[in-house]
């Protein structure tokens, strides 16, 4: 905040120095001839004051007024002028006879990198820096208008990995830098204008559910002026106890950068993300059991004296309808019946008897789910003048969803003032207010997509089942099978949300000399959410059950308080010094409450209200309270503009922690250098060469009212049940401490054409607090202790050339590369390993240690020496319950090469993403086996042949047991076994494609269109998720937490999102 | 004034600044302590209503419907998922089997701490009484079992409890049974309201620790015959101090009040309502077959008829999902009584296999003195009385070949084994453990997944998972083979059998 304020007061100081000295100096040239005059606008159509103008080749000029607007007189004959700003590229005009020149200055993306936001929100140079940061600008986050913030980031900066769990409405997504240090809770602090915000993601487990979303997503990415990574705990060590993960720097549109007096800024988009990766459903055989022409051949081998055919056998072994509720022969089985389009005719739903038995390919894709539509339109209002300004904006985002009856709504808005009623005061707020409605968000997870492959089999027309449902809703079931919910009745159980939030803050500055400034801030984030969930009176189990219908309605709070006052001191000396520096504390407050009911059943059937419970509604709360002091200081002394040092310290007081230990210190240094100058050794080919080293350490906490073991409560026949703690309370809990150190150089060549920049970096927690699982034997779940150390290092290159430059064509590009190599370094007490998550049927996220973060813990196929799969006498893999490490889900490297090309107004930009291994566990793969929906399941006509599994009998010797595809896919081994769902992660995605074109009618100088893309393609990904038809990155992540990392489980189709942006300034 | 200010920003304020902050984060830290007692949760809770969440939390493991009717129960014969797989093992379900069970004696042994805190020394028995029941379901299935050494975490620091032998777990829980019996006073202080068993009766609980007794001395008396028979005869030989169940009022069933969701009993929530019966969970053909050859007229209360009208149970064995007889509409579910009443009950141990176990006693020769024909038939009596059984029906079922005492080639004490298994249903771990120590009836019919490689059902539950991760006592050397197989556990002496 302040430091934008000072960077204003800087620009106009410069403003005014310039314009004094340069009006000066024409003055004196008073005898001119002609004039000329215009305006010099930025690419987006923003006037630019301050802009120097000068005749080449002299010293006359002038500088652009606050409205971009500039009048020059020169001499005859005087033919050139040039334009310079800092931040764009200087221009040379020819004049020639023009009398009114326009101009359009363009972002000089190589010296704007110059300058990066750093904590607390001070302006530094980088090559001041000891430390990595990186900057993306307004542009980056809005060309593609996803509606999460945090997907804007993907691919953009290095060593940023970002996971979208989803296409679907309101999912979450996970951003990690620099890998995973902890076991739970990885993600960095987002900061808005100097005050943290939230950013709770749905902890989804591997199962799947309800995804609410990742909170930071109600920042709107149109506000952002800049976003900044500080990577790590050495850029960030200064934001206390929670910037052990880095910290997202966002600072917000302010309106200082309009025109004086009234600017408006209109922006509409409309975004289409239509359903594209779906699930390769086989069209092969339909439902039923043993209806292989396998099965038939062995059916008659038993049977010598039958001469059953096909078409009969499959109607008295196989399959044959009659009312779906058992009266026919397998009604409700699984996908393995006869061979469909072949000819059989079969009893069948709606067709009736002996109907041709046909396969219904696209059935899902048609039927089940549609285009998600998402509406954006912004309006921004900016308003300047000596003493004020300010920018006031509203939003409004309207989405419906691939499921049918899903839909979200975000209006939020936004208003950011800035008062200076004095030249040393500063005043301002920044005020957010934001809503987020969901009548219904999709349910994503085993429980509800599973039901498209076990339940809608490969022969139910869809279409019928949904006119059975606009026909009698329920009544009917799913049509085909009574006990079964119509799927398009499961999409009115609706699951709401509201959250009402709140942020912002207040900060007032005083300059109390030139190199020194008091700063306050206090800071609010609050948010309330309510929840509801109903279930309707005719589901199948409230017919059967006779119930009115369920609900359950949550009520939480979020709330997070900052106070901070703050010294900046910066000061340059006569001697070649300099010193930037600050110095202050904090106070910090977090609550959450929360409020619950639930109805087990209700009296009037389908009023959701709690007065209308039947039996003893459920009813819960939850509150809890967290504080935290501290200090802190930072202080870099500068030498000649090429050799900076700098040091931070900070001390926090927790709350949560034991008396003894609640006290904490921890320190960080940086160093940079500039080679280049300091030697002297600046060429043209060889520009610039900085070095920088750094160390951290930072401190962290524990969550409230961990210190004590306490009773959870239920109730039997009314009366309270006591459950014994399942944690045991910790005895001596130390705060955990991250150390961390990095060293990197940013080297350029040919006039900074192209630059490199590398860094390597070595992070080490330890002493992390954990709640450490025990042997349910000991008494205890688990206990709490300081428990494990985790270490990440990793190397990050960014590589940016100005590849083309001819004319007035540009062809920029950005690689962004990253390895991190995380390593469990030990676990308390000799732990073989440590859950991270449950994961998914056995399958489990865990530390081991001596391995990389994130190991996937199953069941494997039981091998010989040589590594053959044993084959049990049944002709299926053998088992074992011994649990073996089968992947992990930490990617070898990550990255994303970004692309500008621009001719004149036009710009087409082209962003690949990249990940290079990570597997998951999908709960699809796996389910694909025994569903025998899929279409691994009738590959080289097994179902026809049937299958000798690939591997060795107990003897030793090559299997030649022949079986039915089903008694190999769908055999009891596959719950025995995880290892064949194992699935590598590496993509490579086409991941956004924009193309836009800024033109003028009339008045309206700066129309920008544009026409995107995400997502459109998944360029590379591994045999087997191709084979099942997954995105990996999607199959990699359920909900916004760790609890989901490396695990899929039936997620719903990946979306191609094509969309159209107008953006008008006036 | 404003210089002034200058003047003290410039030089004072840093140091101000850090003095301030650093005054008030001490003097406020101090309200700290106060604000971190966790404000909705308590910590200090009466004894009763943990005994009472430990006897839901056992009863919903032991008699739900994985362990129930999933392993044990087809494992012992009587009932079945119909479908493939029906052995399957499944981690996290493995897992949540035998931590729930050791959570359920960790909330015992805390009543029973806590209890004696209370100066309850009844509450402190009944826990025990629990601690040591569930135990012996535990080591039933898994074998050698932490038990010695489990639960001492929070009070002696213990986090890697050694696996005691099957064996010692077992004289371990005799010595809890004994010393339960001595501690309960019906003139002492009230259990209290978490009694869902008995409701504070101290004289059924004394009864049901020495049933429980009898038991273990049963289970154990192939392979330690002489201390079982110390056991039996000092109870049988004193009934005054060592008071054994009799009649169905005996009987230690928890009954659900079957009103809101998580109270209704856990089949009946599994299986569905009785009206409209569709769950895969069924009947064996082992179990049903046996009833309608000797005609039991406790089958229509086991038991539905088909949609054929017939009773038929589920069959193992190879290719036993293309049986036609096995298809879904075949098969007969479990009747209302056991499987689909809201207000259903948890059979934790019932009076009918104490008199069978009184009857083998005698007929074998560990206890001398009583009159094993007399509890056999008394068994079969108070069986099928607590299945509504009327007593002309058990007269006549009394005169049945296979039933009569002493008649046919079969021996009286492999009468008295069937007997107690068919009244087990239900309590299917102790009939998967009874089929174990007597092999009677003869299973042989082995899930399809299983039956190329074995003769008999499972014979030992695998250890979890987690347990393995996390006990660093965990004997590496423990024989599984096929997961379920491997090693016969202690008390199982049965031959040939793989």
């Amino acid at each position: 905040m302040t430091s934008i304020i000072t960077r204003l007061q800087n620009k106009k100081m410069i403003y005014l120095a310039v314009s004094i000295f340069l009006y000066g100096v024409s003055g004196l040239d008073g005898f001119a001839q002609s004039r000329v005059s215009g305006t010099v606008e930025d690419e987006s159509g923003m006037f630019i004051p301050g802009v120097t103008v000068v005749l080449t080749g002299t010293t006359i000029g002038t500088v652009t007024d606050i409205d971009g607007k500039f009048d020059i007189t020169l001499s005859k004959g005087s033919e050139r002028l040039s334009f310079s700003f800092i931040g764009y590229v200087t221009q040379q005009v020819e004049v020639g006879s023009q009398s009114i020149i326009g101009i359009i200055m363009i972002e000089d993306s190589k010296s704007l990198e110059e300058v990066v936001v750093t904590a607390f929100g001070v302006q530094r140079e980088r090559k001041e820096l000891g430390y990595t940061v990186q900057t993306l600008k307004s542009e980056d986050l809005i060309t593609t208008q996803d509606n999460n913030i945090v997907n804007a980031l993907s691919g953009k900066i290095a060593g940023v990995q970002v996971t979208q769990s989803g296409s679907q409405i309101g999912a979450s997504s996970r951003i990690i830098i620099r890998g995973n240090a902890s076991f739970a809770g990885n993600q960095p602090l987002f900061v808005v204008d100097g005050v943290p915000i939230d950013n709770t993601s749905t902890n989804l487990s591997g199962s799947g559910g309800l995804d609410y979303g990742n909170a930071a997503a109600d920042i709107d990415p149109e506000n952002i002026e800049s976003l900044t990574v500080l990577k790590g705990a050495n850029a960030a060590a200064l934001y206390g106890n929670r910037a052990a993960n880095g910290v997202i720097l966002i600072e917000t549109k302010k309106g200082q950068k309009g025109k004086e007096g009234l600017g408006v800024e209109f922006n509409t988009s409309m975004v289409f993300d239509v359903p594209s990766y779906f699930m390769n459903f086989q069209n092969d055989y339909g439902i039923g059991t043993r209806g292989g022409e396998y099965d038939w051949q062995q059916y008659l081998g038993r049977n010598p004296s039958s001469n059953l055919t096909y078409n009969e056998y499959a109607k008295r072994f196989s399959y044959n309808y009659v009312n779906g509720i058992g009266g026919g022969v397998q009604e409700n089985a699984t996908s393995w019946g006869p061979r469909l389009d072949a000819g059989l005719l079969l009893d069948q739903w709606i067709k009736g008897p002996n109907s041709p038995w046909e396969s219904n390919p696209d059935n899902i894709n048609d039927n089940f789910f549609q285009t998600q539509t998402n509406y954006i339109n912004q309006i921004a209002v900016t308003a300047k003048g000596k003493e004020a300004f300010g920018r006031v904006a509203f939003s409004n985002r309207k989405m419906t969803g691939m499921f049918f009856n899903t839909d979200q709504t975000v209006n939020t808005l936004n208003a950011n003032l800035t008062l200076n009623p004095h030249e040393k005061l500063t005043v301002g707020t920044n005020f957010n207010y934001v809503n987020r409605q969901s009548d219904n968000l999709p349910v994503v997870s085993y429980g509800s997509m599973t039901k498209l492959a076990w339940g809608a089999f490969r022969h139910i027309p869809l279409d019928e089942v949904r006119r059975v449902y606009d026909e009698f809703e329920n009544e009917q079931g799913s049509g085909y099978n009574l006990n079964q919910n119509n799927f398009y009745y499961d999409l009115k159980q609706t699951n709401g949300m509201n959250r009402e939030r709140f942020y912002g803050n207040v900060n007032v500055a005083y300059q109390i000399n030139d190199w020194l400034t008091a700063n306050t801030l206090i800071g609010l984030d609050y948010y309330d959410e309510m929840r509801k969930s109903i279930t309707m009176s005719r589901t199948r189990a409230n017919i059967n059950n006779r119930m009115g219908g369920q609900f359950s309605q949550s009520d939480q709070t979020r709330q997070e308080f900052n106070t901070d006052v703050r010294l900046d001191f910066n000061k340059t000396f006569e001697n070649d010094f300099s010193l930037i520096g600050l110095v202050g504390g904090n106070y910090r407050q977090n609550k959450f409450s929360s409020m619950n009911l639930s109805a087990p059943d209700l009296n009037v059937p389908n009023l959701f209200n709690v007065g209308n419970a039947k039996g003893t509604p459920g009813v819960g709360m939850f509150d809890s309270q967290k504080e935290n002091y501290s200090i802190y200081s930072s202080a870099t002394v500068g030498y000649k503009g090429y050799l900076y040092a700098g040091v931070t310290a900070r001390n926090d007081w927790s709350s949560t922690l034991p008396e003894e230990n609640r006290s904490y210190f921890y320190p960080s240094g940086n160093v940079s250098v500039t080679l280049s100058e300091a030697l002297d050794i600046k060429s043209k080919n060889f520009s610039h060469l900085q070095l920088r080293a750094s160390m951290a350490r930072v401190g962290s906490d524990t969550d409230p009212y961990q210190l004590m073991g306490t009773y959870s409560t239920s109730l039997f026949n009314n009366s309270a049940l006591f459950n014994s703690p399942a944690v045991m309370p910790p005895a001596n809990l130390r705060p955990e401490m991250t150390t961390s150190m990095e060293v990197g150089a940013d080297f350029r060549f040919f006039s900074d054409r192209l630059s490199i920049d590398a860094t390597y970096y070595n992070q080490v927690t330890e002493d992390m607090i954990l709640n450490v699982p025990t042997a349910r034997t000991t008494g205890f779940a688990s206990q709490l202790i300081n428990a494990a150390k985790i270490e990440n290092m990793g190397i990050e290159l960014i590589m940016r050339a100005l590849v083309l430059d001819i004319r007035d064509f540009r062809w920029n590009t950005t690689l962004n590369w990253a390895r991190n190599t995380s390593t469990v370094v030990e676990l308390y007490g000799g732990l073989e390993n440590i859950t991270i998550s449950s994961g998914f049927g056995g399958a489990r996220l865990v530390g081991t240690p001596g391995q990389p973060w994130g190991d996937i813990s199953g069941l494997p196929f039981v091998r010989d020496e040589s590594g053959n799969i044993k084959i049990s006498p049944n002709g299926t893999p053998m088992t074992t319950n011994q649990q073996k490490i089968l992947g992990n889900v930490t990617p070898k490297w990550i990255g994303g090469l970004q692309n500008l090309f621009t001719y004149r107004k036009i710009s087409l930009g082209v962003l690949l993403d990249f990940r290079s291994g990570g597997d998951f566990f999908s709960g699809t793969y796996w389910h694909s086996y025994p569903t025998g929906a899929f279409t691994n399941t009738v590959q080289n006509n097994v179902r026809a042949e049937g299958i000798i599994v690939e591997g060795v009998k107990g003897d030793g010797s090559l299997n030649d047991v022949r079986i039915s595809a089903q008694d190999y896919y769908n055999g009891a081994w596959v719950w025995n076994n995880h290892e064949y769902s194992i699935i590598d992660g590496s993509y490579v995605k086409l991941r956004e494609l924009t193309l836009g074109y800024t033109f003028s009618i009339g008045k309206l100088q700066n129309i920008a269109v544009s026409a995107f893309g995400r997502n459109l393609a998944i360029l590379h990904r591994s045999a087997k998720a191709k084979e099942l038809g997954l995105d990996p990155e999607a199959a990699s992540q359920m909900g916004g937490s760790e609890r989901g990392t490396g695990f899929e489980n039936f997620m719903p189709p990946t979306t191609r999102s094509y969309g159209f942006n107008l953006r008008l300034n006036f | 004034m404003v210089s002034y200010m200058k003047n003290i920003l410039k030089n004072k304020i840093s140091k101000l600044l850090a003095i301030s902050t650093l005054m008030i984060a001490i003097s406020c830290t101090q309200d700290w302590a106060e604000m971190n007692i966790n404000p909705n949760q308590p910590s200090l809770v009466p004894a009763s209503n943990i005994f009472g969440a430990g006897l839901t939390v056992v009863a919903g493991q032991l008699f739900g419907e994985r362990i129930g009717i999933y392993y044990t129960g087809t494992w012992s014969g009587q009932l079945a998922a119909t479908g493939a797989g029906d052995y399957e093992f499944r981690v996290d379900i493995n897992n949540g089997q035998w931590d729930n069970l050791y959570r359920g004696m960790a909330y015992f042994e805390d009543a029973r701490i806590n209890a004696l805190t209370e100066g309850n020394s009844n509450l402190a028995a009944v826990s025990l009484i629990m601690k040591a029941f569930t135990a012996q379901q535990v080591s039933d299935m898994w074998g050698d079992i932490p038990y010695s050494e489990a639960f001492k975490l929070g009070t002696e620091d213990i986090l890697n409890p050694v696996f005691d032998s099957h064996e010692k777990v077992y004289t371990q829980i005799l010595s809890e049974l004994e010393e339960a019996n001595t501690l309960l006073n019906a003139s002492s202080i009230a259990v209290g309201v978490g009694d869902f068993i008995y409701a504070g009766d101290i004289n059924k609980w004394k009864k049901f620790a020495n049933s429980l007794r009898l038991r273990v001395a049963m289970r154990m008396s192939l392979v330690a015959p002489q201390a079982a028979a110390a056991v039996m005869s000092q109870i049988l030989g004193n009934p005054a101090t060592f008071p054994v169940f009799e009649t169905n009022a005996d009987n230690a069933y928890l009954k659900w009040p079957g009103t809101a969701t998580n109270n209704i009993e856990p089949w009946r929530q599994r299986l569905g309502v009785p009206t409209n019966k569709q769950d895969q969970y069924r009947t064996n053909h082992d179990l049903i077959s046996r009833l309608v050859e000797m005609e039991d007229p406790r089958l229509p209360v086991y038991a539905d008829k088909n949609a054929a009208g017939i009773y038929n149970g589920y069959r193992m064995g190879i290719g036993q999902s293309g049986f036609p007889l096995n298809a879904q509409q075949n098969v007969s579910h479990i009747g209302n009584r056991y499987g689909y009443d809201d207000r259903g009950f948890s059979p934790f141990m019932h009076a009918a296999q104490v008199w069978f176990i009184k009857a083998e006693a005698y007929e074998t020769g560990l206890v001398t003195g009583g009159n094993a024909r007399e509890a056999y038939e008394r068994g079969i009596a108070i069986s099928m009385l607590d299945n509504g059984i009327v007593q002309a029906d058990i007269d006549t079922y009394l005169q049945k070949p296979g039933v009569a005492w002493g008649t046919s080639s079969t021996p009286n004490v492999a009468k008295i084994r069937l007997q107690n298994w068919i009244g087990l249903y239900k309590q299917s771990v102790e009939a998967w453990a009874e089929n174990r120590r007597t092999d009677v009836p003869k299973l042989v019919n082995v899930s399809n997944d299983y039956a190329s490689n074995h003769n008999r059902p499972p014979f030992r539950m695998a250890y979890p998972a987690n347990e393995i991760a996390f006990n660093e006592s965990y004997p590496n050397t423990v024989n599984q083979v096929d997961i379920f197989y491997g090693d016969q556990i202690w008390w199982d002496t049965r031959k040939g059998v793989n």
